[in-house]
């Protein structure tokens, strides 16, 4: 069973999200975000004590400055909804297993065929009446009305639950706890050791005779023994050898309780204990135990047709970061679902885009922005649709039954147009502006590789930013992290990640990304060609006029290094130049000179970007000749950033 | 596996063919069964097997029947070979598989999973009635016979027939189907409203769901790969419609049991085609159960006699075969008499004579019609013979039982006004208060619009005065911690309010709390206390007849069709003339039409319910008119045709 959208209210900082599922889904977001709240009330939820006792505490519900009382709040609801991704993927067995609560539903792809769900709601809430919380798990139809009571016993739930396992593994994975005897995974394996009744006996006769091997071998301790049996003298005890010493456990499960896994590492040639390992090796053991678990134990554990989930925080903890990047690699091949929080850009390197969720904070609730495959509208079944659909081969999707129209790619405006023709006089007609701006918002494939090759594999650590500037190259990267240190509004320790896009696709694939993602950003463009191509990439994503003027900063020059000799850096330049000034061939008052020293300074664009800041820095460079423009600008990302 | 080895041992105790049907593993199956041959043996242990054998898998095996009386004696008779071993196995009604059906998976037909049963036709007439004086009052349709309007509304939705069908073939004048479609559609519309559906729209409301979207029904298949029929002649084209729409021709694991020689429910839809139909549509093999293991071999032999003059039979249906050993004890008698009075007192007193000689012998007396059985039960009923005539009661027709239900109803939905109206006029003749069902709702829509509430503040003020039951009505029921145990409390105080006066009434509510108890404890069997929501509890009762079950020592007077399916040691089968058996309609249609085969059919099973002595009684006259003998007496060879 693959879980396929989880939406909370009130349980936290999470007062309403909606979070879709993947087989494995990347949780990102600063402290406190409401990641591990996410994790939380999963695996509250999902547990098995389930039905009876409540899982929350009076902590867990959602208060916020007008409610402070939790037993005032309208009280947690969690809907879990599990779904197939296309039909005939749940065996018959795990179909049976669940009987009535699997509600088969028209597939959207075909209507004629049916994909099953099984909803869940779990809800919790003060009860005036009773003078307690009490709490209501649901099985629901697809209509979200509760199925007959029939289908609401415990039975009905340890079945359910008997399918999906979850399992929490925290950000730091105590080693002693995960490799107990008692311990969940490890304790598992050590109960189900198996060893044959004559063979118990055959080692537990061998046990006892190195026992008294060790015993003999040392004369104080028969000594010691003598001592002992002074006892009986005092109390009274059992016939026969009454007291006796136990250098080893003689009973094989005693035995099995203190087995322990042994590393060699490299270069070394003496074994450790697993716990004499750096903190890092600990965790992965416990990630590495955890997939034995599954692959070995878990359907014997649990149903056969059981899935688990694995909620993971921080597995990155501890971790050197090639490390980390194999370890992501290792968590997808784990064969179950995994939710995991990550503060690592290396674990992310190599998932999909789409797999991320990023968690924001917006005042005291949690938001949750992520990636769309498609979004989706209501027409009407008009009959030129299905030949308009028909013939963009692919990128539209038309729902009959549910009259649900998806586009998988951006509209354009011939689409737009006959789309609003065919429902020109329908209740549907607003609804296709705006379902035309919400589509602009999707990547497409090249856009999603560009983004994967320029932002993600190298720059990840702008997922964990909180806030974006845009800017053409490298030179405006240098110079405008000095300028925001030397105003003390340092971009860095704000948050704020400078992107140079020149160098890493287009523009436009960034700021879809920011909007998606609910980054804010800000553009710094040159007056050049490209500047009118920038603008109705930005307009397309769904800014209007108004909104792209204040993102966008133009710079009233050809680019950053003519604006900065034309803003009264014409000193420093000519002092980098050196010699190479006398190339200048106009004179030195004249408009164009600063142009021209502009020309030569962009030889060598990096470099002499370098040599400026190097050479502010070593003389006094006064903040108030920083250009009002570029001040502003930095003032507003991190005025933004810290908004927040 | 113990189960296993006496499930072994049962199936080798049976004959050849009762071995091979009950063996069955997979494919379709038609088992021919005439009366008493065994059936419900065979199939329950066919089931039972199946389960002990796949005790690893997890598929369920459905089993439908035609009355909850038949599935409760099947889940006994299971639970007895292989106890708790019963879970993986639904078995019920038509009805109370639809209604499951509906509850599930209703939301794709517009049915909500909570929806009540509305099984009263009183209820429905209302209904009936207000839909059809607002159409009038908006001068849509012209005034009408409104008391036919229900069974015509019932008739078609028992053939799957919509409101938005084309309803020409089925009603001839132009005003009345068209002020009927309107009728109908209006009715629909305020079932849903009520969020209610009546017996019909069980049937009719899942024949749809699985038709206009078959993954409801391959969801079915994929959970019971094995479906079992019994009584399948009983089957109404909607009720073969629905088999057929749920197993969609890919089904190979049904298994029916059927008599085409038993069907008397043609009027009802039913057809002697049907098992024929069956046979041609799944391509099924056919076991034959001829086998008579109940009648005297006299009774077997006038049986076959008789059913050979019916030309719509199953092809090769073989001839009964008289198995029971002979006693001493066994009859066949013919009585003549001037006029059914006489007829009837004559009945009325071998009987006395019979139960005087305490035989512990079971009796029926069986006739055609209800008018035949009236007389003979109210003469049993004066000479203080204990005796019922069997009906189907969907609701408690004591005060006391009623009103327990009805609070019950009202503490699930705490705002109907229905319910409520129940509660008070009930508690009211109860305790002789004068209670006003409008102030409550006045009252409660003032403050939290909790009828049941108001019901319990109103009673608080000194009308109800015992503290045991107001407590429990406030915590169980009101604060709803324990409805069970707010019925053993109200129970208890119904039981201390009887010993003031034994009247006619009580002897009712003794009755119909034993059958409350039988309902309760069946449920509670099939599920845990804490389980059996109070939602759920209701659901089941609305399925269920509240008709208690007479014990062996009662007489039993039954229709026909009120007989079918149950034995007797002795049974007087009354009322043998031309214009009763077969009856009037019958000879109206001719000597050759399938309504004269359903007479014969009905007059065959009406004498093979007979363990020992079958007693048969016919008059000169009739309410002052000469009648012939039955024609059936003449074809069993009972009379000759110059006697």
């Amino acid at each position: 069973m693959h879980l396929k959208m989880v939406t909370i209210r009130n349980f936290r900082g999470l007062r309403d999200v909606s979070v879709p599922l993947d087989k494995t889904t990347v949780l990102i977001g600063e402290n406190n975000s409401g990641k591990s709240s996410f994790l939380d009330a999963v695996r509250l939820c999902l547990a098995r004590g389930g039905k009876r006792s409540s899982p929350f505490d009076e902590y867990d519900y959602y208060t916020n400055e007008n409610i402070s009382n939790p037993k005032d709040t309208e009280g947690i609801q969690v809907q879990f909804l599990f779904q197939e991704e296309k039909p005939n993927e749940w065996s018959e067995t795990l179909i049976r297993n669940l009987g009535e609560l699997a509600q088969p539903v028209a597939w959207d792809m075909n209507p004629e065929e049916a994909i099953y769900t099984v909803r869940v709601s779990v809800t919790s809430k003060y009860e005036e009446a009773r003078n307690d919380f009490y709490l209501n798990i649901e099985f629901l139809n697809p209509e979200g009305e509760p199925l007959p009571p029939r289908n609401q016993t415990n039975t009905s739930w340890s079945n359910f639950i008997q399918e999906t396992p979850v399992f929490y593994l925290s950000a730091l994975r105590d080693i002693k706890e995960s490799f107990g005897a008692r311990s969940q995974f490890w304790g598992s394996f050590l109960r189900n050791i198996n060893i044959p009744q004559d063979k118990v006996v055959e080692i537990q006769d061998s046990l006892q005779s190195l026992n008294e091997d060790i015993f003999t071998n040392d004369e104080r301790l028969e000594g010691l023994k003598t001592t002992l049996e002074n006892i009986q003298e005092v109390i009274a005890l059992g016939a026969g050898d009454t007291v006796s010493i136990q250098a080893l456990p003689v009973r094989i499960w005693d035995l099995l309780s203190k087995s322990q896994i042994v590393l060699k590492g490299r270069g070394g040639n003496v074994s450790f204990p697993l716990q004499r390992h750096g903190q890092g090796t600990q965790s992965l053991a416990v990630l590495f135990l955890f997939q034995a678990y599954i692959d070995v134990l878990l359907k014997s554990a649990y149903s056969r047709t059981a899935n688990a989930i694995l909620a993971l925080e921080e597995p990155e903890a501890h971790l050197h970061p090639q490390a980390v990047r194999a370890l992501a690699d290792q968590v997808q091949r784990i064969d179950c679902q995994k939710i995991i929080t990550t503060h690592s850009p290396y674990f992310f390197q190599n998932l999909d885009l789409l797999n991320i969720r990023v968690f924001k904070k917006n005042g005291s609730e949690t938001r949750v922005h992520y990636l769309k495959e498609y979004v989706s509208t209501r027409v009407v079944a008009h009959h030129g649709l299905e030949r308009f659909v028909e013939s963009k081969k692919g990128k539209f999707h038309y729902n009959l039954s549910s009259s649900e129209l998806k586009a998988y790619a951006p509209l354009n405006e011939h689409e737009l147009n006959a789309l609003e023709g065919m429902n020109r006089n329908s209740e549907h007609f607003e609804n296709i502006s705006e379902f035309y701006l919400k589509s602009q918002q999707i990547l497409d494939k090249d856009e999603r590789t560009d983004l994967y090759t320029f932002a993600q594999r190298t720059r990840g650590e702008l997922f964990f930013a909180r806030g974006w500037l845009l800017v053409e190259g490298q030179t405006e990267y240098i110079v405008l992290s000095y300028f925001s240190e030397v105003i003390n509004k340092s971009l860095d320790t704000n948050g704020v990640t400078i992107i140079d896009f020149q160098n890493n696709g287009s523009p436009g694939a960034f700021v879809k990304l920011a909007k998606s993602l609910s980054f804010t950003w800000r553009l710094l463009s040159d007056s050049d060609d490209q500047l009118e191509g920038t603008l109705s990439q930005i307009k397309k994503t769904g800014y209007s006029e108004e909104e792209t003027n204040r993102l966008v900063k133009i710079l009233p020059w050809i680019d950053f290094e003519t604006y900065l000799a034309n803003e009264g850096f014409i000193n420093e330049y000519e002092a980098i130049l050196g010699d190479k000034v006398r190339e200048v061939t106009v004179p030195r008052h004249s408009a164009e000179y600063p142009i021209h020293i502009a020309n030569l300074i962009k030889k060598d664009k990096v470099g002499n970007a370098l040599k400026f800041v190097e050479y502010l820095k070593n003389h006094n460079f006064d903040s108030r000749r920083i250009p009002e423009l570029l001040r502003q600008l930095i003032n507003e990302c991190v005025g933004e950033a810290n908004a927040i | 596996m113990q189960y296993k080895e006496a499930i072994k041992r049962n199936i080798e105790l049976l004959t050849d063919v009762q071995k091979e049907a009950a063996s069955w593993d997979e494919g379709p199956l038609l088992v021919l069964a005439g009366p008493g041959s065994g059936k419900t043996r065979v199939l329950t242990l066919r089931i039972a097997r199946l389960l002990v054998e796949s005790s690893d898998d997890n598929f369920r095996i459905l089993g439908l029947t035609f009355t909850n009386k038949a599935a409760d004696e099947m889940r006994t008779r299971i639970r007895e070979l292989i106890p708790g071993m019963d879970k993986r196995l639904y078995l019920g009604t038509f009805h109370s598989f639809c209604a499951e059906v509906l509850r599930n998976h209703g939301s794709h037909v517009g049915v909500k999973p909570d929806f009540t049963i509305y099984s009263e036709n009183e209820d429905l007439d209302e209904i009936v009635s207000e839909v059809y004086s607002y159409l009038l009052r908006q001068g849509k349709i012209n005034p009408l016979n409104v008391s036919k309007v229900l069974p015509i509304i019932q008739y078609l939705k028992s053939r799957l027939i919509l409101p938005e069908s084309d309803l020409s073939s089925y009603i001839s004048n132009i005003e009345d189907r068209q002020a009927i479609e309107m009728i109908y559609m209006n009715y629909e519309q305020k079932l849903k409203d009520l969020n209610a559906l009546d017996f019909n729209s069980l049937i009719m409301k899942s024949y749809e769901l699985f038709r206009k979207y078959p993954f409801v029904a391959k969801h079915y298949r994929t959970i019971y790969p094995y479906i079992c029929i019994d009584e399948f002649q009983d089957t109404n084209q909607g009720q073969y419609n629905l088999v057929r729409s749920l197993t969609l021709g890919k089904h190979n694991n049904l298994f029916i049991v059927a008599d085409d020689d038993q069907v008397i429910y043609q009027w009802n839809g039913a057809s002697a085609s049907r098992v024929e139909e069956f046979r041609k549509d799944f391509n099924a093999q056919v076991i034959q159960l001829p086998e008579n293991f109940r009648c005297p071999p006299e009774v077997v032999q006038l049986a076959n006699n008789l059913i050979l003059y019916n030309v719509n039979r199953s092809k090769d249906k073989k001839p009964l075969l008289a198995k029971k050993p002979i006693q001493d004890s066994f009859e066949v008698n013919l009585e003549y008499f001037p006029d059914y009075p006489t007829e009837a007192d004559w009945v009325a007193e071998i009987i006395q004579e019979t139960y005087a000689l305490n035989q512990n012998k079971t009796v029926a007396v069986i006739a055609r019609n209800r008018k035949l059985i009236q007389p003979i039960f109210e003469k049993l009923k004066a000479n203080e013979i204990p005796v019922v005539i069997g009906q189907r009661k969907n609701e408690f027709e004591s005060t006391q039982l009623s009103w327990v239900h009805f609070i019950l109803r009202l503490a699930h939905k705490r705002n109907d006004k229905k319910f409520l109206n129940k509660v008070v006029s009930n508690f009211s003749l109860l305790t002789e208060s004068t209670l006003n069902a409008e102030e409550i709702i006045a009252w409660s829509k003032a403050t939290d619009g909790d009828y049941l509430r108001g019901f319990l503040i109103a009673v608080q003020k000194g009308i109800l005065t015992d503290g045991h039951l107001l407590k429990s009505l406030e915590f169980d029921l009101v604060e709803g911690k324990d409805f069970f145990r707010f019925i053993e409390v109200c129970f208890g105080w119904l039981d201390e309010h009887m010993d003031i006066s034994q009247n006619k009434e009580d002897v009712l509510y003794y009755d119909e709390k034993r059958v409350w108890d039988d309902l309760q404890s069946s449920l509670l069997s099939r599920y845990d206390r804490e389980e059996l929501t109070l939602g759920m509890f209701l659901q089941e009762l609305d399925l269920l007849s509240k008709e208690a079950e007479p014990d062996g020592s009662t007489v039993q007077c039954l229709t026909i069709h009120a007989s079918k399916g149950k034995e007797f040691d002795f049974v007087y089968l009354v009322g043998m003339v031309e214009d009763e058996l077969p009856s009037f309609q019958s000879k109206k249609k001719g000597d050759h039409s399938i309504e004269m085969e359903e007479e014969r059919r009905n007059c065959f099973v009406a004498i093979t319910r007979a363990k020992e002595i079958l007693t048969m009684t016919y008059s000169e006259r009739y309410n002052g008119w000469v009648k012939q003998p039955s024609r059936f007496l003449y074809e069993m060879g009972v009379l000759q045709q110059n006697d």
